[in-house]
This record gives C-alpha cells, structure tokens and sequence, in this order.
C-alpha cells in the first residue's frame, strides 16, 4: 500500500563517498578520453559565454577566408589573361611597321591575317570562364560578355557584323565619286573645294595656305565648310604650292600639297597655265586627282578606325553605324540595334568596373576586381585588330601601298605604350588587380594569424590538459583505493563476528 | 523476605530479559529498514508485596520532532531542486554544446559562412543551393528545439497526472493511518509500526509537496502547505489534475480560465472548498511546483528565446532599412521619411539627444489596437512605443506628438511622410536620425531585403502583435520560403532582370546578419530582465545559450547542494533512529549474562529450598 523510500535512511556516509568518488573517476576517464574539459553545456561554465564567441568569430573568419580563396583563383585567372592581353598588345604593334609592305608584298597578306587571329584570341579571352562564371562582363557573370570571334566580324543570321559596317562605313567617307565627300568646281579663274553636307563622314577641310602671292586664297568658311583658290592675272611661279590640311573621320590630319609646275605635271603638281583660268583649271583637275588618291588610300584606312572606334562602343557608349542605304551618299548616323547589327559586348556597362564585382574578405575591407571588356585598353586593341584584321591589300590594287602604311601608322600609334596611363588601360587594370591581390593577402594572411589565436584561447578553454587529469585520475584512484580498504575493513569490525 | 521473594524476582528479571530480547531482534531484523525507528524498552522497579521487582515499562520508539520537520522540509526542497536540475539537464542538452552537430550555434555560423561563400559567388548554382540547405537545416534546428521544448512540457502535465494520482493514495493511507492512530487500545508493537508507516508517508508527500506537519498528542497528524492550506486534518483533501491534451508554444498559463492553454491543478479540501493550486499560488517547493515552475516559467522562457532568435533572423533577411532625408525648419533640423511601407508590426525609429543624452524611440505600427497603449523601454534601452496606423499618417503624427511631448515637433508635411524636427534655437534636443525598417513584400520587387524564412503558407513575418503576436511559437512554424526552395535564383535577384553576379541582396543580408540589432520584447509570462536578448542575431544566440546553460547549471549545482543537506539530515536521522548492531550486541551479551545470573538465581534459590525440605 505504501510506497517504502528509500532515502530516509541512505547508504552510510562512506559508500556514499565511495559512489560520488566513482563518479569523479568515470568524469575524470572521459576527460582523458574526449581530451575536453567540458561535455555540456553545464559544464562548461563560465568559460560559455567566452567559448561561443570564439566559436562565432573563427567560423567567421572561416568565411572570410572561403572567400579570399575563390577571389585569389579568380585574380590568378584574371592576371594570366591580362598578362596574355599585354604581350597580343605589344605583339600587334610590332607586327608592322610604316612602308614595311615588303619588297614581295608579303606583309600585305600576312599583316590583316595575324590581326585576325588576336583579334580571335582577344575576343576569346574575353569569355573567359571559372566553372561557368565569365570574369569579363563586369557584374553580368552568367552570360559570355563578348560575341563569338566569327560572329562579331562576318555577322550572323542578318544581323551585320563589323566587315560590313565597315564597308558601309567606308562607302559613306569616301563618296560615290571617292572624293571623300568633297568636290571641286572650277568656274573661270577660281577652285572651289567644298565638303558635301554629311557632317560625320568624309575628310573635313583644314587649314589652307599658299606660298604664293599670286594666288588669292579663301580659307574654308560656312556649313559645311567651302573654301576657294582664286588665281590673278599674274601666274604662280614654278614651285610654289597650295597646301590643304583634311582632317580624318579618326581624327588624324592629312596634308595635299599641290605644286606649280611649266612642264608635264606628275601626281601632286599642277601646271601653269597660259592665263588664270587655264591654271585654275589644270589645278582643279590636279586637285581632284590628288584628293581622290588621298581618299582611296589614308581616308580608306582611317575610316576603317573611324568604323572600329563606332562599333565598338566603349564604357557608356553607344554603338554606331551608317544611316543607309544609300550608304555612298549617308548624311548621318544612327544606333545600331540588336536587331540589324552584331552587338559585341553583352556584360554591365558601369563606368567603375572594378566595383562591378566586390568581396568582403574582412569586416570593413571589401576588395572589387570586376573587369569589363568594354574597358578603354581592351576595346582600344580590339579596335585596332578589327580594323587592321578586315581589310586587304591586293598587288593589284594601286591604293594598297597607300592603306598599308596608313593602317600601320595608326595601328602603331594607336597602341603606343603611352596610352598605358590612361584609365581603363590594360596596364591600368593590371595594376589595378594587383592590388585587390595584395590587399585580399594580407589580409587573410592576417585572418590566418588570427585564427590561429583563436583556436588556441578555444583550446585553452576546452582542452582538459592530458597531464593535469592523468594526476588526478592517479590521485583519485589512491584514495578511491584507500577508501575501498578502509570500508572493507570497517565492515569487518562488527561484534557479530567477535561473538561466540 | 524469602526464597520465594528471590525466586520470583529472578523470574522477573528473566521475563524482563526475555521481553528486552523482544525488542532487540527486532531492531536487529529491522537494522536495514528504510524508515525503521529504533525501539527500546524501560526497566521499572516495582515494589511488590513484601518484595521488589522489575517489570517491563513502555516501548518506546525514538522521535525527534525538531529534528523531523527540518528534514521534511528539505526533502521538498531537494525535490524541488531535483526535478529541476533533471529537466534543464536536457534543455542544456537540447541547446547542444557549442560546436557540436546539431548545436543551435554551429548551425547558424555554417548559414553564415555558406553566405559568406554566396556573396562571393552568387552566380553559382552550388554555393546558392549550400545555403538555402543550411538555411533548412538552421529552421529546422529551430523547428526540433521548439518540438523538444514543448514535448519537454507535455511530459510535465503526463508528470503531473501520476503524481497527483500517488499523492492521493497516499493521503488516503495517511487518513487511515491516523483512524488506527487515534485508537489508543492499540498494542504498543503495532503502534510504532504505524508511526514508522506515517513517518515515511509524510516523507513522501514532502517530495511531492511542500508540507508542513503538526504532529498532535495522540501521534496522529495534521497536514498542510507552508502557506497554511490545510491538506489533511481528520479527513484527506482531494487532488486533481485535468490535462489540457496537446501543449504547444502558444497554450500557456493563464489565471483566467478561459483563456489558460494548460493543465488545471486543483484540489478539494474536505469541506468541499475547491482551490486552484497554480492560480492562487499554493505550493512553493516540492516536485508538483518544481514542475510547475518548469511548464509555465522555465521552459516558456527558453521558448520565448527561442522564438525571438527566429524572429530576429527572420527579420535581418526581409527588413529593408530607409534613412530619412534631412531638412530644416526655420531654426530646427530634423528628417523626414515615407513610412507608406511600414507593415503591422514594422517600425520607423529616430535618435535624438535630449540635455545631452542620447534617446532612441522605436514607433511600431499596431494593428491590434486591443494591445494599446504600447509604451516600454526595450532591452536595448530604447523606448518602444506602439501606435494604430489606421487613421492615415496625420493620425500617426498627432498620436506620437502626444507621447513625445514638446522636445520635438513631428508633422506631415506631404503624403505619408513623417517629419520629426528639434526645438532649433533652444537646443534642448538635437535629432541625429530617422530610419524606417520594413519588411519586403514579394521577391523581386527591387528591395534588397527578402523574406528567406518566412511563417506557415509563406506568410511574410512582420512581428505584427495581433492576437497573441506572430513571435509567439515562431521558431516551431519558420521555416524557409518554398519560392527560394523552388529557385534559388531569387537569392540574388532582387529584380527579376538583376544579374546572378550582382551580389548586392546577399551583401545586403551579410550586413544585416552582422549589423541589425535587436531587443527582446517584454516576455508573455514571467521573462525575467536577464532573460531578455538584445543585440544582432549571434548575440541573441549566444545569449539565450549562455542563458540556458547556466540556468542548466545553477539547477544542477542547486540540485547538489540540496541533496546534500538531505544526505547530512539523513545521517542524523539514522544516527538518531537508526539501528547500531554493535550496541544491539552488546546489549545482547548483556541480557544473556542477565539471564545465565537470574537462571542462576533461581537454581541456587531451588537447591537452597531442596536443602530446606531434605533436612
């Protein structure tokens, strides 16, 4: 009926001892065993609190350095392809030199070939990818930033790629009669040179001078520009010239320098005629003919650049192309559109790309090495590439001397080393990453330093010490021992076992 | 004086001998005897006829009242300890030791370190799928600590039930016992045998309840509770229990009966008066209050802690914080911002230096009006005060005017935008901010922030207070958004044209992980100031495990200290009652040479007799 307890009179005082000793022992045993001074919650004390933070703090920095990783695999990647940009880059200006059309021709071949297969390897560069993420689009890492090689140059599927537009391009400086959208008009005594009202195509007219003082001169004047030669009743001597300065749709300045000559002129000279109308009419005729050399030749190379520099639009830029057809005789330009042309770059366009991407590898430090390929340096070289890699230069073609030194000269000028301080250059984003480089080092070098600080206060906290508890263990044990045989020999001592 | 006088005193002294013998293997049987009273038995020298002799006195049984309440009362203290330090034992287990599987903190830094990974990498498949897994596995840690939380409770009321069941029967045998008790024609045997019964009794009920006895002149007793509610005084009181069936988070005590989620503990006197023992606050120490304390305080507590850390980390992920826009007013500099976006529950907050003191007031928006008026400072010191949105903005700001007072002058001066400015010239106050932080409504609507662990159906969590409030029982529903489980995509795309490299939403979520602080609410029942979390989500988990272990611990070492007093009383009481063997003995060889020496009395006494008729 009654539920009999056994705690109103417990095991004498010495078992008790014993029981709570053994406990010690198995405690002390596990201790030695798991090495951790603690094996919950309770146990561990005050030391809790301290513990936790620990813990919170290394897996932090366990995070941080996660992320340092991916980022130095990231930068490694990214320094090898900068590296590999820089050595196309000063590879491509070198490749030719000025009035190096070689005595076969056969820089004429092989120059557009090899600015076509870097312009290949730079575009292919740019779709670098690490297991699916593509490093050169800026923030937009899901999706190749740049089109295919082929694509960008032939176009595909009615879309028009850059020979096109630069065909187009090429069609609307030169003109329908490849005056470089000028012409010249002789009527009585006076030339007059005017550009055609197509404001972005064509040579624009300079600076006009004349060594002679029997030539009146009118310097270009009016939109778009005129300007005339007027010849007097005195003729020009023998030598003297007339010059006029274009300037180039890439922004370059050519020079015509027309020379008087009594003889048989030769190209760039114009004879005197018997009176003044008949020399304006030999210059208007020489003029042309000079003009039209300029234009097949030095505007034909400069229109391909001036074609480079719309299609492929830089930071914050647009990309351009002819408002045709007609193309020959295109007044202007519009935006090209995803739907008629080839749109090379498909990444983010900021105008901070290196913040495009950023990773916290610290508490305040955030590195970004985010790259576009839309940056100033890249599309400089993709652009010289791309105008060098489309043209071509037949022997038979007598403007192809001209071209070639035209196409070699930008070209070289164009990459020059000098550009290299210019934001957004190749050498710029190198520099740029490397510093992302060094600052995600030291500071995971730092995390490392730190961590393993941590780890050891952790372990200072946790650890129960192998010797400490091995004495103890022993120390137990001898009075555990001793308690055993006392309490044996206590239970012996009973009357009952000295009575008779 | 004659042989016959000596003759019947030796048979005296033998009869004596033979009843003390009695006594002795009595106490010698019973030496292992729980509850066991050592007897003893006096000698009384009688004048006789003509002679002396002894006879046997009373039996008496050892009792040392003083000594006997002392212990009762330590033994309802000890259990009290007892059930406590067993329960928290596995609430501590329950929290996990930091850094092992499964511990509530490990699981959180791995959510941390998998974002951690994602911001660096938010394109990838893989690193996004890691942590919508570790998001899973830190809810569902939530999830199973508020499951085991509550099964802890329920285990309580099953608990409860058979203890009242033992209690009663044992009232019912105490009634008994004193029936028999109050006969005194009862042999003196049986008599202590009954008082060893009653004695362990009343241990018993002491472990169950906290007692106090008064023992009355004819052995019988009286029960009843440290506060005076008598238990038992001729006749027994009645105690019951009615289960509440399933607990969860939201059945909680409550003194209107309506309204309570738990089990009733009652108990009819034998006057019919009905007492509610939880209610009217009866028992303070014994098992019945150590568990009550743990159904309605304790494991409440370690529930509401659970439930704000599911709170705050629901919130860093949705809330999207909104600074104001500073502007001048004449002489005084204030901010004003849109709170069009506050949601039930949300909050706009500003800072402001009053005589150099910097403030904080945090305004929530309560749909729930029954909950006004709100007006509290929270754990960070911050005063919290809630106000009905529902009369439009121009209601809000004359609202809070009135609760601020003059210091500062708040208006709307364009749609639903607030405008707080300083007193200017005076300088008595000083605003420094004003910040909106609301919760995200849908996925992609272009804010950072993103509703990743979200309540039942993928309701958005607001911690609006409606009912009893959506952070009540939080931790056992969050769980994560099924649309990010579906696509993990929406991580990182707060628009639904952002690129999957464009870290911001999961820098967004790391910062607010690492930055957005919060306070513990005023807790429903009982939540001591100690109890109360403040401070981002890793300190709210920290805190709450620091918390519970040493609660744990406390409970444990409480638990020690009390069995110790029991054990040193326990010594006593056998020390006092006990049966010492040796003494036993010794009184053996005593009385054995007291009846060779009687035995030897008589005989010579027979042969002086037999010499007198021979001769």
């Amino acid at each position: 009926m009654t539920t009999v307890s056994r705690s109103m009179f417990p095991l004498s005082g010495g078992i008790k001892n014993i029981t709570n000793m053994k406990e010690s022992y198995d405690k002390l045993q596990t201790q030695l065993a798991t090495g951790l001074k603690a094996s919950n919650l309770a146990e561990m004390g005050t030391d809790r609190y301290f513990d936790l933070a620990l813990r919170q703090r290394m897996s932090r920095i366990d995070g941080y350095q996660g992320s340092v990783k991916t980022v130095n695999l990231r930068l490694e990647v990214l320094d090898t392809v900068m590296s590999r940009l820089d050595t196309i880059e000063s590879d491509s200006r070198a490749a030719a030199s000025a009035g190096g059309g070689g005595s076969t021709g056969a820089n004429y071949q092989t120059t557009p070939t090899m600015a076509s297969s870097r312009f290949d390897e730079v575009l292919t560069l740019m779709n670098t990818d690490i297991a699916g993420r593509y490093m050169f689009g800026g923030g937009l890492t899901e999706a190749k930033p740049v089109e295919e090689p082929y694509t960008v140059l032939n176009g595909i599927g009615g879309r028009a790629g850059f020979k096109q537009v630069a065909g187009e391009r090429k069609l609307a400086d030169l003109g329908t009669t490849h005056m470089g959208r000028t012409t010249v008009s002789t009527t009585t005594d006076t030339v007059t040179l005017a550009e055609e009202n197509a404001p972005p195509f064509g040579m624009k007219l300079g600076t006009l001078s004349t060594t002679s003082s029997n030539i009146s001169i009118t310097s270009p004047t009016g939109s778009p520009q005129s300007l005339t030669v007027q010849f007097g009743a005195t003729l020009p001597v023998a030598g003297e010239q007339v010059a006029i300065s274009f300037s180039l749709p890439d922004g370059t300045e050519e020079q015509v320098v027309m020379v008087a000559t009594a003889g048989t002129p030769v190209a760039g000279e114009f004879q005197i005629g018997t009176d003044a109308n008949t020399t304006a009419a030999n210059f208007g005729t020489a003029l042309t003919a000079s003009i039209k050399q300029l234009a097949e030749g030095r505007l034909a190379a400069a229109s391909a650049f001036a074609a480079a520099d719309d299609f492929f639009n830089g930071q914050g830029e647009t990309s351009m192309r002819v408002d045709g057809p007609p193309y020959d005789t295109a007044t202007g330009q519009i935006a090209a559109t995803a739907a008629n042309t080839v749109l090379w770059y498909k990444g983010e366009d900021s105008s901070d790309p290196r913040h495009t991407i950023t990773a916290k590898v610290g508490d305040g430090t955030t590195v970004g090495y985010g790259v576009q390929a839309n940056e100033g340096g890249i599309v400089n070289l993709l652009r010289s590439l791309a105008a060098v890699a489309v043209q071509n230069f037949p022997d038979a073609d007598p403007t192809s001397a001209d071209r070639f030194a035209a196409m070699v000269s930008r070209n070289s000028t164009r990459l020059a080393d000098t550009r290299d301080n210019s934001s957004g250059s190749i050498a710029v984003i190198s520099v740029e990453l490397g510093l992302a480089k060094t600052t995600a080092g030291a500071i995971d070098e730092r995390h490392t330093a730190h961590k393993a600080q941590l780890g050891n206060m952790l372990e200072s906290i946790e650890t129960a010490p192998g010797e400490t508890v091995a004495m103890e263990l022993l120390a137990l044990k001898t009075r555990l021992e001793a308690s055993y045989q006392t309490t044996s020999i206590i239970s012996q001592l009973s009357l009952v076992n000295y009575m008779k | 004086m004659g042989l016959s006088v000596t003759l019947s005193n030796a048979l005296s002294g033998m009869k004596i001998g033979q009843g003390a013998l009695d006594t002795l293997s009595h106490n010698v049987a019973n030496a292992g005897t729980p509850g066991y009273h050592r007897r003893s038995i006096s000698v009384i020298d009688t004048l006789g006829v003509g002679s002396t002799y002894a006879r046997e006195g009373a039996l008496t049984r050892t009792f040392n009242q003083s000594l006997q309440s002392h212990y009762t009362k330590a033994v309802s203290d000890s259990s009290f300890a007892s059930v406590r330090s067993s329960f928290m034992d596995r609430v501590q287990t329950l929290f996990g030791k930091p850094g092992t599987v499964g511990s509530l903190d490990s699981a959180y830094n791995e959510f941390q370190t998998s974002l951690s990974a994602m911001a660096t990498s938010p394109d990838s498949f893989a690193n996004r799928a890691d942590t919508v897994q570790k998001a899973q596995v830190l809810a569902g840690t939530l999830n199973r600590m508020t499951t085991d939380v509550q099964s802890l409770r329920q285990e309580i009321e099953s608990k409860l039930s058979t203890s009242v069941d033992d209690i009663n029967s044992q009232l019912q045998s105490m009634e008994k016992i004193n029936n028999r008790l109050a006969d005194q024609g009862i042999d003196p045997g049986s008599r202590a045998t009954l008082l060893d019964q009653r004695d362990r009794l009343i241990e018993s009920l002491s472990k169950q309840m906290d007692i106090r006895v008064s023992y009355r002149k004819d052995d019988t007793v009286a029960l009843m509770t440290r506060a005076g509610v008598g238990i038992l005084d001729g006749r027994a009181s009645q105690l019951a229990f009615e289960s509440a069936g399933a607990l969860n988070a939201n059945a909680q005590f409550n003194a209107d009966d309506t309204k309570t989620g738990v089990g009733k503990l009652t108990m009819m006197t034998p006057a019919g008066l009905k007492i509610d023992l939880v209610k009217q606050n009866v028992l303070s120490s014994g098992e019945l209050a150590g568990l009550i304390e743990l159904r309605d305080k304790t494991l409440v507590q370690a529930q509401d802690q659970l439930d704000e850390i599911a709170s705050s980390l629901s919130l860093a992920m949705s809330s999207n914080t909104t600074a104001g826009t500073q502007v001048t007013s004449g002489a005084s500099n204030g901010y004003v911002v849109d709170i069009s976006d506050v949601r039930n529950g949300n909050e706009f907050s500003f800072k402001y230096q009053e005589n150099g003191t910097n403030k904080t007031v945090r305004v929530l928006r309560v749909d729930d009006t029954s909950k006004l008026p709100l007006d509290y400072m929270d754990a960070n010191g911050a005063r919290v005060i809630g106000l009905d949105f529902s009369g439009g903005t121009a209601a809000v700001v004359s609202q809070l005017q009135g609760k601020l007072g003059s210091g500062l002058s708040v208006s709307n001066p364009s749609g639903n935008n607030i405008q707080i400015v300083d007193d200017g010239a005076s300088g008595t106050t000083d605003m420094m901010s004003l910040e909106t932080r609301t919760t995200s409504s849908g996925m992609q609507n272009g804010s950072l922030g993103i509703s990743l662990f979200v309540d039942y159906n993928d309701a958005d969590y607001t911690n609006a207070l409606n009912g009893s409030g959506q952070k009540l029982g939080f931790a056992g529903r969050i769980n994560v958004n099924s649309a990010i489980l579906n696509d993990s995509k929406l991580l990182v795309q707060y628009t639904p044209t952002t690129s999957l490299g464009d870290s911001a939403r999961v820098d967004n979520i790391v910062d607010a992980l690492d930055k957005m602080r919060f306070a513990g609410a005023l807790g429903k029942t009982g939540s001591s100031p100690s109890s109360r979390l403040a401070g981002t989500v890793s300190d709210f988990i920290s805190q709450a495990i620091n918390y519970q272990g040493n609660a744990a611990e406390t409970a444990i070492s409480d638990n020690e200290t009390q069995g110790l007093t029991v054990d040193a009383l326990g010594q006593r009481l056998e020390s006092e009652y006990g049966v010492d063997v040796d003494e036993e003995m010794a009184r053996l060889m005593e009385l054995q040479n007291a009846f060779a020496a009687n035995a030897r009395v008589m005989s010579i006494a027979q042969e002086l007799i037999q010499s007198l008729l021979q001769a």
